[in-house]
């Protein structure tokens, strides 16, 4: 943050060091508790995420996550043979697919013909396949469920944890360190404006941050945080 | 609902499944040339989370597929008892809808059949869904292109209906 202001925050710090160097020896200075860049976020810092429901998973999930592994359900021996299969299974099919659509015969009958005999040996179990497919959505979701939990509590927890400055500068004076900290101060709450938009709704008229925010590409304001929709193919399904 | 179960590919039993299966795979109509009799595809399309599926009186499943929540949903219905009366399926299929509407709270359904399966595009008219279009050779089923049509069911209409 702030090219111009390291040059003359550094000039400071070197200032201090070489008058500390004339009077002697290191000697025991009292520090004073740092103090909360923002204090009332910190104060509601579980409060709002928990309010938000952001907690729950942004805790539990990430602890759960590195003690298990997100498991599922489902016996872990059964769904790592179920896994290899499949993906041998995906293999083949990709295989066949490939061999004939190189050919240009991809939806004649050749192919399908093929294919019915390959999936004639692997299908004799529906239950088994749509466990594999069952088992492999859930991780899915769980994955995404960590993910989210990971940007949630990174996100809260930086802008919860900041502190001003103390008596520690360590190399920058206390003025670096408060523009830098203040620069990360208004990156954190614009991702917290995202995140909780309605702890920021009290006293909002207009022409704040909500204002910016709101206008950035991928914010909310924009809605296309989420993405895109899912691809959509129907062609391949039916009505029967 | 009278005779309506939610299938749930996370908790029904082998045995339900490899019987849906062997029930679904028989309408051939309901699949294209590449999809059918691919067990792996259909179990891909009931495992997806963005699917729920119904089971009326062990003579139909029916899908909604591809949701997104307060906006749409695709509609499927896989019938494999001819002697269920047709009326019969329309009203389950309607309250599966109305259900499913709620339940994401979707602004509309959409359904895609053939335009030769005359069964299901009348099936699709006894639910509410309204004709909206046509995609023209969009479906390839033994080795000939058909129309899809398109159907569309609005929630504030299915509301009126029900």
């Amino acid at each position: 943050m702030g090219a111009a202001a390291m040059p003359i925050a550094m000039g400071a710090s070197t200032g201090l060091n070489f008058l500390g160097g004339l009077f002697g020896g290191p000697k025991t200075t009292k520090i004073p508790a740092p103090a909360p860049l923002f204090p009332g976020t910190q104060e509601s810092y579980v409060k709002a995420l928990t309010d938000a429901g952001v907690a729950p998973a942004a805790f539990q999930t990430i602890a759960e996550g590195a003690k298990t592994g997100m498991p599922t359900d489902v016996g872990p021996a059964f769904e790592a043979m179920k896994s290899a299969s499949q993906r041998g299974i995906a293999e083949g099919r990709s295989n066949l697919i490939e061999q004939f659509g190189v050919g240009g015969l991809r939806y004649g009958s050749d192919i399908m013909k093929a294919g019915v005999d390959y999936e004639a040996q692997t299908q004799k179990d529906f239950a088994s396949i749509l466990a594999g497919y069952t088992q492999q959505a859930q991780e899915a979701a769980a994955n995404r469920r960590l993910q989210s939990a990971a940007l949630g509590q990174q996100a809260t927890g930086e802008l919860a944890t900041a502190f001003r400055p103390t008596a520690v500068v360590g190399g920058q004076s206390g003025l670096s360190q408060g523009l830098q900290a203040g620069g990360q101060g208004i990156m954190n709450f614009m991702m917290m404006k995202g995140l909780f938009p309605d702890l920021f709704q009290a006293g909002q008229t207009g022409g704040g941050f909500g204002d910016i925010v709101g206008n950035l590409p991928g914010s909310i304001g924009t809605g296309d945080v989420f993405g895109t929709p899912p691809f959509i193919n129907p062609g391949t399904m039916a009505f029967g | 609902m009278t005779g309506v179960e939610t299938f749930d590919p996370a908790t029904i039993t082998p045995e339900d499944a490899n019987r849906v299966w062997e029930r679904v795979r028989t309408q051939e109509l309901c699949f294209d040339d590449f999809s059918r009799g691919h067990a792996e595809l259909f179990a891909e399309r009931l495992a997806s989370p963005t699917t729920v599926g119904f089971l009326y009186k062990d003579a139909a499943l029916v899908t909604v597929e591809h949701i997104v929540p307060k906006l749409n949903g695709w509609m499927h219905f896989f019938l494999w008892d001819t002697a269920l009366p047709e009326g019969e399926m329309a009203v389950a299929g309607r309250r599966i809808a109305r259900d499913v509407i709620d339940m994401f709270e979707l602004h509309r359904l959409t359904a895609l059949p053939p335009s030769f399966n005359k069964l299901a595009c009348r099936l699709a008219t006894r639910v509410g869904f309204r004709y909206e279009g046509l995609m023209k050779g969009a479906f390839l089923y033994k080795e000939h292109y058909h129309d899809l049509e398109i159907r569309g069911l609005m929630a504030e209409d299915l509301r009126r209906l029900m």
